[in-house]
């Protein structure tokens, strides 16, 4: 293609990044983000930040599956399933919740969850509607308005382009070490290229284990045919053998009694011994045909297998005791996935794993600006004879200004969305999201006309403080606020505060740092911009 | 007459139409044989079903880059095409012989 291998892979990998650059970063962000799905969601949800989080408790099993029973059935008659969760490290509140039968042209009922207070006696019903860290999680493969299949074709083009990306990046670094430790500040394009080395090279392994790994997760959708050929696309005689536990059973409209839950217990702690129960899910209640599916909390395993323990839910027979093939393949594709979703990894490990999403995050974001200095570079001499930058040109920098300074704050528009929306408003979760992308296509409209550093400035100083205020907003509109949180050390709410606050200082940072690289002498303006900025400053100002 | 007279030559020598065309035999035609090679794994890993299946699934997405990264190293994009569609008619032949 180019002169030589080097040159085309070269070319490959500027290209294959540009081009999904910032769809890549939006669900590498969410991604990061929803390492603290759960957290997130606890945090939205002021209602449950009083009273309800508890940690389990074997002894008291027993009497809460029997409150539980009871609860359901005089709640959630009818409904798809039930489901009684039990408190874990992530959700740690004792809830029962319901799927209501979906309405005609429906994949999935509503869900609706009620959570237990600490002294097992009063219910919580009347919690705010709020997508949560769902949000984030769901922004991740599904994108948002739009059909999550096609969603899901699109993130899993670009993850194919970022894994090109990576392949081709490892292969035209032949001075990998060499330039990881050579760092060169305020040294224009040279800088952003060292940074985006640092940032590609220091979490390298995460970042290919994500992409491969996120490739994975879906890879039944995109690549079905190994299925096709050796079952004769029979996808379903695959899964069920895949997971035999997981196969989901069909009401037969005959009423039955559901057994009593609580005389399964016998059969569940000989089968896990000293392990947790996470949840129990009773599919079809009422119906003949119904299953009791018990879940372990499968806590710091690697292998993420939630296999279920299956009863027959009117007569109580044990229908598969938690056991699946256990195979170098299964346990392989287990880790796979379980690598890529973190759910096994202790608070230190999960930290380590959002770091390494931020510096994913970091990787695209300088890769795309190094791109756009370097162009505005080659750019400088028809820019001197009052030329304008090239179409490809503005649109990369107006993208780059609304993904990577628009980002931070979106996300923290959707907080201050969740405590500020009106509780009875109609389509409240809905609006909360909107507000994530009224922010971002509020910025892109502001791209098209100016893409100076003051606005640069201006949108990360204005991310910068309003994350910083989270912890006042969390104070001022619920019960508890930073340091009650901290003294009753409930570490998953003060820690979102905390990690906000971080966040939000280090784009403060940033922005001083644009402003005293903005303040450089003069003199060397003849120069091709040698600042590290984002666009190039001396150059955009004379635009502007 | 105009379709006679107009000479694709140049078009199809020019850097656009090279770039497009390895785009495409890398999307498609790697796609293809990404496709072929798992499923011709999935019959020939001397495993269980479930677990030959798995394996080349998983095994899939490593088929897909490295056939795009041959359609971009190789010299000519034509003969990109010729190599990936080649391959994955194998994979098909063998599918078909051993299936």
């Amino acid at each position: 293609m180019k002169e030589n291998f080097f040159r085309s892979m070269t070319w490959l990998h500027t290209w294959v990044g540009l081009l999904v650059c910032w769809v890549l970063l939006l669900i590498f962000f969410a991604g990061t983000l929803s390492y603290y799905r759960h957290d997130i969601s606890l945090w939205t949800k002021p209602e449950l930040h009083k009273n309800v989080i508890q940690s389990y408790d074997a002894s008291l099993i027993e009497p809460e599956l029997d409150k539980a029973q009871q609860y359901l059935s005089q709640h959630a008659e009818g409904a798809r399933d039930w489901r009684i969760s039990f408190p874990t490290d992530r959700k740690p509140y004792l809830s029962y919740s319901w799927q209501t039968q979906p309405e005609a042209g429906q994949r999935r009922g509503k869900f609706i969850e009620h959570v237990v207070q600490k002294d097992q006696e009063q219910l919580i019903t009347d919690v705010r509607q709020t997508k949560g860290g769902n949000f984030f999680y769901r922004l991740h493969f599904d994108l948002h308005y739009m059909p999550a299949k096609i969603a899901r074709w699109i993130v899993g083009f670009c993850t194919m382009f970022m894994l090109i990306a990576l392949i081709s990046g490892i292969v035209i670094h032949k001075r990998i070490f060499k330039d990881f430790f050579s760092f060169r500040r305020n040294k224009g394009s040279r800088s952003w290229l060292d940074a985006h080395n640092v940032s590609s090279v220091l979490a390298l392994p995460y970042h290919l284990m994500i992409t491969y790994t996120g490739l994975v997760t879906l890879m039944a959708m995109y690549m079905p045919w190994a299925v096709i050929t050796a079952y004769d696309g029979d996808s379903k005689t695959f899964s069920k053998e895949l997971r035999p536990s997981r196969v989901q059973v069909k009401p037969i409209g005959e009423t039955a009694d559901t057994v009593q839950l609580t005389s399964l217990l016998p059969q569940i702690h000989e089968i896990l011994g000293d392990t947790p129960i996470r949840q129990v899910v009773i599919n079809n209640p009422g119906d003949r045909n119904s299953r009791v599916n018990v879940y372990k909390d499968t806590g710091e395993t690697v292998t993420d297998r939630r296999t279920a323990i299956v009863f027959n839910a009117v007569d109580g027979k044990l229908m598969n005791s938690g056991v699946e093939p256990d195979s170098g393949a299964q346990n392989t594709h287990d880790t796979l996935i379980a690598l890529h979703t973190g759910r096994f990894s202790a608070p230190a490990l999960r930290l380590l794993f959002f770091v390494s999403g931020i510096l994913g995050c970091a990787m695209i974001a300088t890769g795309t600006l190094l791109w756009a200095n370097k162009i505005r570079q080659k750019q400088q001499k028809q820019l001197k004879q009052g030329n304008k930058t090239t179409l490809g040109l503005r649109l990369v920098e107006g993208l780059n200004l609304t993904f990577i300074a628009g980002l931070p704050l979106a996300a923290s528009a959707f907080f201050y969305a969740n405590r500020l929306l009106p509780l009875d408003m109609v389509n409240r979760a809905q609006w909360e999201a909107n507000s994530f992308f009224l922010v971002l296509v509020t910025l892109g409209v502001i791209a098209c006309f100016k893409r100076t550093l003051s606005v640069w400035r201006a949108v990360l100083a204005l991310s910068g403080l309003s994350l910083i205020a989270i912890p006042v907003l969390n104070a001022l509109t619920s019960d508890s606020n930073l340091l009650s949180n901290m003294s009753q050390g409930q570490w998953s709410l003060a820690g979102f505060d905390i990690i906000c606050s971080i966040i939000g200082l280090s784009l403060l940072f940033a922005r001083s740092k644009l402003s005293q690289r903005h303040k450089q002498p003069a003199k060397r303006q003849h120069d091709a911009p040698r600042t590290g900025l984002p666009l190039g400053s001396s150059a955009m100002n004379k635009e502007a | 007459m105009f379709s006679l007279t107009f000479n694709f030559k140049p078009l199809f020598n020019s850097e656009k139409f090279n770039i497009t065309s390895r785009a495409l035999a890398a999307i498609f035609a790697g796609y293809l044989t990404a496709a072929t090679g798992s499923a011709l794994l999935a019959i020939v890993i001397p495993l269980a079903p479930v677990q030959s299946t798995l394996t080349a699934m998983m095994l899939s997405f490593s088929i897909y880059t490295a056939a795009i990264i041959w359609v971009f190293s190789v010299k000519s994009h034509l003969v990109a095409w010729r190599d990936l569609l080649s391959l994955s008619g194998v994979f098909y032949l063998l599918i078909k012989l051993i299936g």
